[in-house]
Protein backbone atom coordinates (compact mmCIF):
# COMPACT_ATOMS: atom_id res chain seq x y z
CA UNK A 1 0.00 0.00 0.00
CA UNK A 2 0.75 3.30 -0.82
CA UNK A 3 1.45 5.95 1.78
CA UNK A 4 -1.08 9.23 1.96
CA UNK A 5 1.54 11.21 0.76
CA UNK A 6 2.72 8.81 -2.12
CA UNK A 7 0.89 8.41 -5.33
CA UNK A 8 -1.65 5.92 -6.26
CA UNK A 9 0.56 3.24 -7.50
CA UNK A 10 -0.67 0.41 -8.30
CA UNK A 11 -4.29 1.48 -6.28
CA UNK A 12 -4.63 3.41 -10.07
CA UNK A 13 -6.83 0.01 -10.80
CA UNK A 14 -8.63 -0.43 -7.80
CA UNK A 15 -9.68 3.14 -7.87
CA UNK A 16 -10.55 2.84 -11.37
CA UNK A 17 -12.62 0.13 -11.00
CA UNK A 18 -14.27 1.49 -7.61
CA UNK A 19 -12.70 -1.16 -5.39
CA UNK A 20 -10.72 1.29 -3.17
CA UNK A 21 -12.18 1.39 0.86
CA UNK A 22 -13.84 4.61 1.35
CA UNK A 23 -10.73 6.60 3.09
CA UNK A 24 -8.48 5.59 0.44
CA UNK A 25 -10.90 6.72 -2.18
CA UNK A 26 -11.29 9.68 -0.54
CA UNK A 27 -7.81 10.35 -0.49
CA UNK A 28 -7.36 9.08 -4.02
CA UNK A 29 -9.30 11.59 -5.15
CA UNK A 30 -8.31 14.77 -3.43
CA UNK A 31 -4.68 13.32 -5.04
CA UNK A 32 -5.84 12.96 -8.05
CA UNK A 33 -6.91 16.51 -8.81
CA UNK A 34 -3.25 17.27 -8.02
CA UNK A 35 -1.42 14.82 -9.40
CA UNK A 36 -1.59 14.59 -13.84
CA UNK A 37 0.41 11.36 -13.67
CA UNK A 38 -1.78 9.67 -11.23
CA UNK A 39 -4.61 10.58 -13.40
CA UNK A 40 -3.32 9.68 -16.72
CA UNK A 41 -2.74 6.26 -15.10
CA UNK A 42 -6.34 5.94 -14.18
CA UNK A 43 -7.85 6.73 -17.18
CA UNK A 44 -5.45 4.45 -18.27
CA UNK A 45 -6.44 1.91 -16.46
CA UNK A 46 -10.42 2.76 -17.15
CA UNK A 47 -9.29 2.74 -20.62
CA UNK A 48 -7.60 -0.97 -21.00
CA UNK A 49 -10.20 -2.13 -19.00
CA UNK A 50 -12.81 -1.48 -21.26
CA UNK A 51 -10.61 -2.40 -24.43
CA UNK A 52 -10.56 -6.00 -22.72
CA UNK A 53 -13.77 -6.07 -21.78
CA UNK A 54 -14.96 -5.82 -25.58
CA UNK A 55 -13.98 -8.82 -26.47
CA UNK A 56 -16.57 -10.74 -28.37
CA UNK A 57 -17.69 -13.84 -26.59
CA UNK A 58 -16.26 -16.98 -27.95
CA UNK A 59 -18.39 -19.36 -29.54
CA UNK A 60 -18.42 -23.15 -28.59
CA UNK A 61 -17.78 -25.94 -30.30
CA UNK A 62 -20.71 -28.06 -30.72
CA UNK A 63 -18.65 -31.14 -30.79
CA UNK A 64 -16.55 -29.87 -27.42
CA UNK A 65 -20.37 -29.56 -26.21
CA UNK A 66 -21.23 -33.13 -27.24
CA UNK A 67 -18.03 -34.74 -25.53
CA UNK A 68 -19.53 -33.06 -22.32
CA UNK A 69 -22.73 -34.06 -22.38
CA UNK A 70 -21.32 -37.60 -23.11
CA UNK A 71 -19.59 -37.50 -19.92
CA UNK A 72 -22.27 -38.47 -18.42
CA UNK A 73 -23.42 -41.51 -20.17
CA UNK A 74 -19.95 -43.34 -18.16
CA UNK A 75 -18.65 -44.26 -20.90
CA UNK A 76 -16.90 -43.62 -24.13
CA UNK A 77 -19.17 -43.59 -27.02
CA UNK A 78 -17.71 -45.87 -29.46
CA UNK A 79 -18.11 -48.48 -26.61
CA UNK A 80 -21.70 -48.29 -27.09
CA UNK A 81 -22.22 -51.61 -28.59
CA UNK A 82 -20.38 -53.33 -25.62
CA UNK A 83 -22.86 -55.22 -23.49
CA UNK A 84 -20.88 -55.82 -19.99
CA UNK A 85 -18.67 -52.71 -19.94
CA UNK A 86 -17.62 -51.86 -16.35
CA UNK A 87 -20.33 -48.85 -15.45
CA UNK A 88 -19.05 -46.10 -13.04
CA UNK A 89 -20.80 -45.74 -9.71
CA UNK A 90 -23.75 -43.30 -9.49
CA UNK A 91 -21.88 -40.00 -8.99
CA UNK A 92 -18.65 -41.33 -9.94
CA UNK A 93 -16.23 -40.87 -12.69
CA UNK A 94 -17.19 -41.27 -16.35
CA UNK A 95 -13.87 -42.24 -18.65
CA UNK A 96 -12.28 -39.10 -20.03
CA UNK A 97 -13.56 -38.71 -22.83
CA UNK A 98 -10.54 -39.31 -24.78
CA UNK A 99 -9.64 -42.05 -22.97
CA UNK A 100 -11.78 -44.45 -25.11
CA UNK A 101 -10.80 -42.74 -28.13
CA UNK A 102 -14.38 -41.52 -28.99
CA UNK A 103 -13.68 -38.46 -28.73
CA UNK A 104 -10.21 -38.29 -30.92
CA UNK A 105 -8.64 -34.99 -30.70
CA UNK A 106 -7.16 -34.05 -34.63
CA UNK A 107 -4.75 -31.43 -32.75
CA UNK A 108 -2.73 -32.25 -28.97
CA UNK A 109 -0.11 -30.17 -29.41
CA UNK A 110 0.16 -29.60 -25.86
CA UNK A 111 0.68 -33.24 -25.12
CA UNK A 112 3.25 -34.14 -28.03
CA UNK A 113 5.82 -32.14 -26.08
CA UNK A 114 5.46 -34.22 -22.95
CA UNK A 115 5.10 -37.56 -24.79
CA UNK A 116 8.91 -36.46 -26.53
CA UNK A 117 10.36 -36.02 -22.73
CA UNK A 118 8.91 -38.99 -21.94
CA UNK A 119 10.80 -40.47 -24.54
CA UNK A 120 13.86 -38.52 -23.81
CA UNK A 121 13.25 -39.72 -19.97
CA UNK A 122 13.17 -43.71 -21.66
CA UNK A 123 16.32 -43.20 -24.09
CA UNK A 124 14.40 -44.75 -26.62
CA UNK A 125 13.69 -42.67 -29.96
CA UNK A 126 10.70 -45.05 -31.55
CA UNK A 127 10.44 -48.32 -29.62
CA UNK A 128 8.03 -51.52 -31.18
CA UNK A 129 4.85 -51.29 -29.05
CA UNK A 130 4.07 -54.02 -26.69
CA UNK A 131 1.16 -55.12 -24.69
CA UNK A 132 0.11 -57.67 -22.19
CA UNK A 133 -3.47 -59.01 -23.58
CA UNK A 134 -5.37 -61.10 -20.38
CA UNK A 135 -7.16 -63.88 -22.73
CA UNK A 136 -10.92 -63.77 -22.37
CA UNK A 137 -10.70 -62.85 -18.55
CA UNK A 138 -13.10 -60.06 -17.62
CA UNK A 139 -12.81 -58.44 -14.72
CA UNK A 140 -14.77 -55.54 -12.99
CA UNK A 141 -13.39 -53.34 -10.24
CA UNK A 142 -14.85 -50.80 -8.35
CA UNK A 143 -13.14 -47.41 -8.57
CA UNK A 144 -12.28 -47.28 -5.32
CA UNK A 145 -10.18 -50.25 -5.66
CA UNK A 146 -7.39 -48.50 -7.14
CA UNK A 147 -7.06 -46.41 -4.30
CA UNK A 148 -6.40 -49.04 -1.94
CA UNK A 149 -4.28 -50.74 -4.38
CA UNK A 150 -1.95 -47.52 -4.27
CA UNK A 151 -2.61 -47.17 -0.96
CA UNK A 152 -0.84 -50.56 0.08
CA UNK A 153 1.33 -53.39 -1.26
CA UNK A 154 -1.39 -55.72 -1.78
CA UNK A 155 -0.82 -59.47 -1.22
CA UNK A 156 0.90 -61.35 -3.92
CA UNK A 157 -0.50 -64.71 -5.48
CA UNK A 158 2.15 -65.41 -7.41
CA UNK A 159 5.55 -63.63 -8.13
CA UNK A 160 7.91 -64.18 -11.34
CA UNK A 161 11.14 -62.98 -10.03
CA UNK A 162 13.78 -63.03 -12.62
CA UNK A 163 14.92 -59.77 -14.12
CA UNK A 164 14.73 -59.80 -17.68
CA UNK A 165 16.05 -57.28 -20.22
CA UNK A 166 14.35 -58.87 -23.09
CA UNK A 167 10.58 -58.78 -22.68
CA UNK A 168 10.06 -62.11 -24.79
CA UNK A 169 10.53 -64.37 -21.25
CA UNK A 170 6.86 -65.92 -21.55
CA UNK A 171 7.78 -67.37 -18.47
CA UNK A 172 7.96 -64.26 -16.58
CA UNK A 173 4.17 -63.38 -17.47
CA UNK A 174 1.65 -65.00 -15.14
CA UNK A 175 -0.37 -67.35 -17.29
CA UNK A 176 -2.93 -66.20 -19.58
CA UNK A 177 -1.09 -62.93 -20.12
CA UNK A 178 0.66 -62.55 -23.08
CA UNK A 179 4.49 -60.63 -23.11
CA UNK A 180 4.87 -57.11 -24.31
CA UNK A 181 7.25 -57.20 -27.41
CA UNK A 182 10.15 -55.05 -27.01
CA UNK A 183 10.98 -53.23 -23.83
CA UNK A 184 12.34 -49.87 -24.53
CA UNK A 185 16.25 -49.08 -23.62
CA UNK A 186 17.13 -48.22 -20.06
CA UNK A 187 14.03 -50.20 -18.93
CA UNK A 188 13.99 -53.98 -17.25
CA UNK A 189 11.48 -55.79 -15.58
CA UNK A 190 12.45 -56.67 -12.36
CA UNK A 191 9.33 -58.70 -11.43
CA UNK A 192 5.94 -59.76 -12.07
CA UNK A 193 3.22 -60.45 -9.43
CA UNK A 194 -0.08 -61.87 -9.91
CA UNK A 195 -1.76 -60.12 -7.19
CA UNK A 196 -4.99 -62.24 -5.21
CA UNK A 197 -6.71 -59.18 -5.86
CA UNK A 198 -6.61 -60.35 -9.85
CA UNK A 199 -4.94 -57.59 -10.31
CA UNK A 200 -1.31 -57.26 -12.17
CA UNK A 201 1.83 -55.40 -10.53
CA UNK A 202 4.83 -54.99 -12.45
CA UNK A 203 8.10 -53.83 -11.15
CA UNK A 204 10.46 -52.00 -13.32
CA UNK A 205 13.78 -50.27 -13.64
CA UNK A 206 14.16 -47.39 -15.37
CA UNK A 207 17.28 -46.08 -16.21
CA UNK A 208 18.32 -47.32 -12.78
CA UNK A 209 15.07 -46.30 -11.08
CA UNK A 210 12.81 -48.28 -9.59
CA UNK A 211 9.14 -47.85 -10.73
CA UNK A 212 6.05 -49.65 -9.76
CA UNK A 213 3.26 -50.39 -11.79
CA UNK A 214 -0.12 -51.33 -10.88
CA UNK A 215 -2.92 -52.17 -13.52
CA UNK A 216 -6.49 -52.83 -12.54
CA UNK A 217 -9.51 -53.02 -15.09
CA UNK A 218 -11.94 -50.50 -14.40
CA UNK A 219 -13.10 -47.51 -13.90
CA UNK A 220 -10.97 -44.78 -12.02
CA UNK A 221 -12.91 -42.75 -9.77
CA UNK A 222 -11.27 -39.76 -8.07
CA UNK A 223 -13.89 -38.49 -5.88
CA UNK A 224 -12.91 -39.23 -2.14
CA UNK A 225 -9.31 -38.63 -3.26
CA UNK A 226 -7.26 -35.68 -3.29
CA UNK A 227 -5.31 -35.18 -6.45
CA UNK A 228 -2.51 -32.81 -6.47
CA UNK A 229 -1.72 -32.53 -9.68
CA UNK A 230 -2.85 -33.70 -13.36
CA UNK A 231 -1.67 -33.86 -16.94
CA UNK A 232 -2.41 -35.03 -20.17
CA UNK A 233 0.16 -37.47 -21.81
CA UNK A 234 -0.73 -39.22 -24.93
CA UNK A 235 -4.53 -39.59 -24.66
CA UNK A 236 -4.10 -40.27 -21.23
CA UNK A 237 -5.27 -37.96 -18.21
CA UNK A 238 -3.08 -39.07 -15.55
CA UNK A 239 -3.53 -37.56 -11.88
CA UNK A 240 -1.12 -37.51 -8.80
CA UNK A 241 -2.46 -39.08 -5.77
CA UNK A 242 -0.27 -39.56 -2.54
CA UNK A 243 3.04 -40.52 -4.53
CA UNK A 244 0.95 -42.60 -7.50
CA UNK A 245 0.30 -41.34 -10.78
CA UNK A 246 -2.80 -42.56 -11.47
CA UNK A 247 -4.65 -43.18 -15.07
CA UNK A 248 -7.40 -43.99 -17.17
CA UNK A 249 -6.20 -45.87 -19.98
CA UNK A 250 -9.02 -47.30 -21.97
CA UNK A 251 -10.94 -49.75 -20.01
CA UNK A 252 -7.95 -49.76 -17.31
CA UNK A 253 -6.82 -48.32 -14.33
CA UNK A 254 -3.39 -47.83 -14.55
CA UNK A 255 -1.09 -46.67 -11.20
CA UNK A 256 2.57 -45.84 -11.35
CA UNK A 257 5.34 -44.64 -8.78
CA UNK A 258 8.80 -44.25 -8.70
CA UNK A 259 11.00 -41.57 -6.99
CA UNK A 260 10.93 -39.35 -9.99
CA UNK A 261 7.99 -38.25 -11.30
CA UNK A 262 9.19 -37.61 -14.40
CA UNK A 263 9.93 -41.45 -15.09
CA UNK A 264 6.52 -42.10 -14.18
CA UNK A 265 4.74 -39.79 -16.51
CA UNK A 266 6.74 -41.77 -18.17
CA UNK A 267 6.02 -44.80 -17.55
CA UNK A 268 2.67 -44.37 -17.76
CA UNK A 269 2.78 -42.30 -21.37
CA UNK A 270 3.64 -45.79 -22.50
CA UNK A 271 0.11 -46.74 -22.09
CA UNK A 272 -2.61 -45.94 -24.86
CA UNK A 273 -6.42 -45.46 -24.84
CA UNK A 274 -6.82 -48.27 -26.70
CA UNK A 275 -8.37 -46.18 -28.59
CA UNK A 276 -6.73 -47.69 -31.71
CA UNK A 277 -7.42 -50.75 -31.20
CA UNK A 278 -10.80 -49.90 -29.92
CA UNK A 279 -13.34 -53.26 -30.11
CA UNK A 280 -10.28 -55.64 -29.57
CA UNK A 281 -9.44 -54.30 -26.74
CA UNK A 282 -12.66 -54.01 -24.93
CA UNK A 283 -13.59 -57.19 -25.85
CA UNK A 284 -10.34 -59.14 -24.56
CA UNK A 285 -10.73 -56.89 -21.57
CA UNK A 286 -6.79 -56.97 -22.06
CA UNK A 287 -4.14 -55.27 -19.23
CA UNK A 288 -1.69 -53.34 -21.33
CA UNK A 289 1.42 -53.47 -19.82
CA UNK A 290 4.10 -51.02 -20.24
CA UNK A 291 6.66 -52.25 -22.98
CA UNK A 292 7.62 -50.00 -25.41
CA UNK A 293 7.23 -47.12 -27.04
CA UNK B 1 -32.47 -39.82 -12.89
CA UNK B 2 -35.75 -38.26 -13.68
CA UNK B 3 -37.73 -39.84 -11.27
CA UNK B 4 -36.55 -38.86 -8.18
CA UNK B 5 -37.87 -36.45 -5.52
CA UNK B 6 -34.88 -34.31 -5.51
CA UNK B 7 -31.44 -34.23 -7.70
CA UNK B 8 -29.26 -32.02 -8.26
CA UNK B 9 -29.41 -29.99 -12.26
CA UNK B 10 -29.06 -32.73 -14.54
CA UNK B 11 -25.86 -33.39 -16.34
CA UNK B 12 -27.46 -31.62 -19.53
CA UNK B 13 -28.53 -28.88 -17.34
CA UNK B 14 -25.26 -28.40 -15.85
CA UNK B 15 -23.83 -28.32 -19.08
CA UNK B 16 -25.91 -26.40 -21.68
CA UNK B 17 -25.59 -23.54 -18.61
CA UNK B 18 -21.92 -23.38 -17.65
CA UNK B 19 -20.25 -24.55 -20.72
CA UNK B 20 -20.38 -21.25 -22.56
CA UNK B 21 -18.76 -19.50 -19.18
CA UNK B 22 -16.04 -22.36 -18.83
CA UNK B 23 -15.26 -22.07 -22.61
CA UNK B 24 -15.04 -18.62 -23.14
CA UNK B 25 -12.57 -18.04 -19.73
CA UNK B 26 -10.71 -21.39 -21.15
CA UNK B 27 -10.13 -19.45 -24.18
CA UNK B 28 -9.46 -16.19 -23.24
CA UNK B 29 -6.77 -17.62 -21.06
CA UNK B 30 -5.20 -20.00 -23.33
CA UNK B 31 -5.60 -18.24 -26.16
CA UNK B 32 -6.06 -21.44 -28.47
CA UNK B 33 -9.40 -23.35 -29.51
CA UNK B 34 -7.55 -26.56 -28.99
CA UNK B 35 -6.25 -25.77 -25.61
CA UNK B 36 -9.62 -24.16 -24.86
CA UNK B 37 -11.13 -27.38 -25.12
CA UNK B 38 -9.30 -29.24 -23.31
CA UNK B 39 -9.26 -27.27 -20.31
CA UNK B 40 -12.90 -27.14 -20.75
CA UNK B 41 -13.39 -30.86 -21.02
CA UNK B 42 -11.04 -31.19 -17.40
CA UNK B 43 -13.19 -28.86 -16.22
CA UNK B 44 -16.12 -30.82 -16.71
CA UNK B 45 -14.37 -33.86 -15.73
CA UNK B 46 -13.60 -32.89 -12.08
CA UNK B 47 -17.21 -30.93 -12.23
CA UNK B 48 -18.83 -34.60 -12.85
CA UNK B 49 -16.86 -36.06 -10.42
CA UNK B 50 -17.71 -33.97 -7.92
CA UNK B 51 -21.71 -33.39 -8.53
CA UNK B 52 -22.02 -34.84 -4.95
CA UNK B 53 -21.24 -32.21 -3.65
CA UNK B 54 -22.75 -29.56 -5.99
CA UNK B 55 -24.04 -26.43 -4.30
CA UNK B 56 -25.87 -24.29 -5.55
CA UNK B 57 -25.19 -20.79 -5.74
CA UNK B 58 -21.52 -21.56 -5.31
CA UNK B 59 -21.49 -23.11 -8.54
CA UNK B 60 -19.73 -20.56 -11.11
CA UNK B 61 -17.47 -19.51 -8.63
CA UNK B 62 -15.72 -22.87 -8.35
CA UNK B 63 -16.18 -23.12 -12.40
CA UNK B 64 -14.02 -19.76 -11.94
CA UNK B 65 -11.91 -21.49 -9.77
CA UNK B 66 -10.93 -25.15 -11.57
CA UNK B 67 -10.60 -23.51 -14.56
CA UNK B 68 -7.79 -21.06 -13.47
CA UNK B 69 -6.03 -23.42 -11.65
CA UNK B 70 -6.29 -25.86 -14.07
CA UNK B 71 -4.87 -23.41 -16.33
CA UNK B 72 -2.18 -21.94 -14.48
CA UNK B 73 -0.80 -25.48 -13.17
CA UNK B 74 -0.58 -27.11 -16.84
CA UNK B 75 1.45 -23.20 -17.41
CA UNK B 76 3.63 -24.57 -14.17
CA UNK B 77 3.91 -27.87 -15.16
CA UNK B 78 4.86 -26.70 -18.89
CA UNK B 79 7.29 -24.24 -17.30
CA UNK B 80 8.95 -27.10 -15.53
CA UNK B 81 9.29 -28.99 -18.25
CA UNK B 82 11.07 -26.89 -20.53
CA UNK B 83 8.46 -27.56 -23.05
CA UNK B 84 7.78 -24.64 -24.58
CA UNK B 85 8.71 -24.79 -28.00
CA UNK B 86 5.44 -24.65 -28.94
CA UNK B 87 4.97 -21.08 -27.23
CA UNK B 88 1.35 -21.69 -26.38
CA UNK B 89 1.30 -20.46 -23.23
CA UNK B 90 5.37 -19.01 -23.42
CA UNK B 91 4.81 -15.73 -22.09
CA UNK B 92 8.33 -14.38 -22.49
CA UNK B 93 7.62 -15.08 -26.21
CA UNK B 94 5.31 -12.47 -28.19
CA UNK B 95 4.23 -12.93 -31.43
CA UNK B 96 2.43 -11.40 -33.48
CA UNK B 97 -1.29 -11.68 -34.05
CA UNK B 98 -2.71 -13.78 -36.96
CA UNK B 99 -5.65 -12.87 -38.06
CA UNK B 100 -6.02 -15.66 -40.46
CA UNK B 101 -5.43 -17.82 -37.73
CA UNK B 102 -7.49 -20.77 -38.30
CA UNK B 103 -7.36 -21.64 -34.79
CA UNK B 104 -9.14 -18.19 -34.33
CA UNK B 105 -11.60 -18.38 -37.33
CA UNK B 106 -14.59 -16.83 -35.40
CA UNK B 107 -12.79 -13.71 -34.12
CA UNK B 108 -14.19 -10.85 -35.64
CA UNK B 109 -11.58 -8.56 -36.98
CA UNK B 110 -8.12 -7.88 -36.49
CA UNK B 111 -8.69 -6.00 -33.39
CA UNK B 112 -10.07 -8.94 -31.19
CA UNK B 113 -7.18 -10.86 -32.49
CA UNK B 114 -5.33 -8.40 -31.25
CA UNK B 115 -6.55 -7.91 -27.87
CA UNK B 116 -6.23 -12.01 -27.24
CA UNK B 117 -2.71 -11.45 -28.92
CA UNK B 118 -1.86 -9.05 -26.09
CA UNK B 119 -3.36 -11.30 -23.60
CA UNK B 120 -1.40 -13.98 -24.65
CA UNK B 121 1.55 -12.93 -24.06
CA UNK B 122 1.23 -11.71 -20.53
CA UNK B 123 2.49 -13.81 -18.18
CA UNK B 124 -0.25 -16.23 -17.14
CA UNK B 125 -0.60 -14.81 -13.16
CA UNK B 126 -1.18 -11.47 -14.90
CA UNK B 127 -3.75 -12.91 -17.67
CA UNK B 128 -5.71 -14.62 -15.49
CA UNK B 129 -6.31 -11.60 -12.83
CA UNK B 130 -7.22 -9.11 -15.90
CA UNK B 131 -9.45 -11.75 -17.36
CA UNK B 132 -11.04 -12.83 -14.73
CA UNK B 133 -11.60 -8.92 -13.46
CA UNK B 134 -11.95 -7.20 -17.17
CA UNK B 135 -13.82 -9.99 -19.34
CA UNK B 136 -15.23 -12.35 -16.10
CA UNK B 137 -16.32 -9.09 -13.71
CA UNK B 138 -15.14 -10.99 -11.07
CA UNK B 139 -14.45 -8.39 -7.78
CA UNK B 140 -11.13 -8.10 -6.32
CA UNK B 141 -12.13 -9.96 -3.52
CA UNK B 142 -13.43 -12.98 -5.63
CA UNK B 143 -10.49 -12.77 -7.75
CA UNK B 144 -8.04 -12.69 -4.43
CA UNK B 145 -10.28 -16.05 -3.40
CA UNK B 146 -9.90 -17.72 -7.03
CA UNK B 147 -5.95 -17.06 -7.16
CA UNK B 148 -5.90 -17.81 -3.23
CA UNK B 149 -3.70 -14.49 -3.41
CA UNK B 150 -3.76 -11.44 -1.62
CA UNK B 151 -6.30 -8.29 -2.51
CA UNK B 152 -2.74 -6.13 -2.70
CA UNK B 153 -1.14 -8.94 -5.27
CA UNK B 154 -4.66 -8.97 -7.12
CA UNK B 155 -4.27 -4.97 -7.31
CA UNK B 156 -0.75 -5.77 -8.65
CA UNK B 157 -1.58 -8.16 -11.44
CA UNK B 158 -4.22 -6.22 -12.45
CA UNK B 159 -2.76 -2.77 -12.83
CA UNK B 160 1.08 -4.03 -14.27
CA UNK B 161 -1.34 -6.73 -16.86
CA UNK B 162 -3.59 -3.48 -17.84
CA UNK B 163 -0.64 -1.64 -18.00
CA UNK B 164 1.48 -4.46 -20.02
CA UNK B 165 -1.43 -4.87 -22.44
CA UNK B 166 -1.50 -1.42 -23.00
CA UNK B 167 2.31 -0.71 -24.27
CA UNK B 168 1.40 -4.18 -26.56
CA UNK B 169 -2.03 -3.19 -28.31
CA UNK B 170 0.17 0.40 -29.00
CA UNK B 171 3.08 -1.68 -30.91
CA UNK B 172 0.27 -3.91 -32.52
CA UNK B 173 -1.97 -1.96 -33.71
CA UNK B 174 -1.10 1.77 -34.58
CA UNK B 175 -2.81 2.44 -37.50
CA UNK B 176 -6.11 1.73 -36.04
CA UNK B 177 -8.76 4.55 -35.96
CA UNK B 178 -10.38 5.32 -31.85
CA UNK B 179 -13.78 3.93 -31.40
CA UNK B 180 -15.46 4.31 -28.48
CA UNK B 181 -16.94 1.47 -26.76
CA UNK B 182 -19.58 1.40 -24.00
CA UNK B 183 -18.03 -0.17 -20.54
CA UNK B 184 -20.25 -2.92 -21.02
CA UNK B 185 -20.30 -4.04 -23.91
CA UNK B 186 -19.59 -7.49 -23.45
CA UNK B 187 -22.77 -10.00 -24.32
CA UNK B 188 -24.05 -7.75 -27.14
CA UNK B 189 -24.03 -9.72 -30.57
CA UNK B 190 -21.28 -9.21 -33.67
CA UNK B 191 -20.22 -7.46 -34.87
CA UNK B 192 -18.88 -4.81 -32.52
CA UNK B 193 -16.10 -2.13 -32.73
CA UNK B 194 -13.19 -2.17 -30.72
CA UNK B 195 -11.01 0.66 -29.46
CA UNK B 196 -7.53 1.01 -30.16
CA UNK B 197 -5.72 1.64 -27.11
CA UNK B 198 -4.59 5.77 -26.98
CA UNK B 199 -1.48 6.58 -27.74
Amino acid sequence: MIGPFGHLGADACAFADGSLDEARTAWAEAHLERCEDCAAAVREQRRQRRVTGSLGDVEVPSSLQDRLLALSEGRPETDADEQDAPRPLRGELAPAPWAGGAASRTRRATVRVVAVAAVSVLGVGVAAGGSLMAIGATRTTSPERLTALAAVAPAVATSRVAPVSTARADDVWPTGWTSPDALPDGARVSAVHDLDTGDLRVDLVVDGQDVTVLESEGVLGLTDVTVTRSVRIGDLEAHLVGSWWVAQAGSEIVAVTAADDDVSLAVIGEFDSSGSTGVLESITRGWQVIAGG
Amino acid sequence: MQAEEWHPPTWDEIVRQYTPQVYRLAYRLTGQVADAEDLTQEVFLRVFRSLDSYTPGTFAGWLHRITTNLFLDQVRRKARNKTSALGEYDADAPRAARADEPERGFEIGNLDVDIQAALDDLPPEYRAAVVLRDIEDLTYEEIADVLDISLGTVRSRIHRGRARLRTSLAHRSPAETAASVDSDRRGSSFPRLTPRPAQ
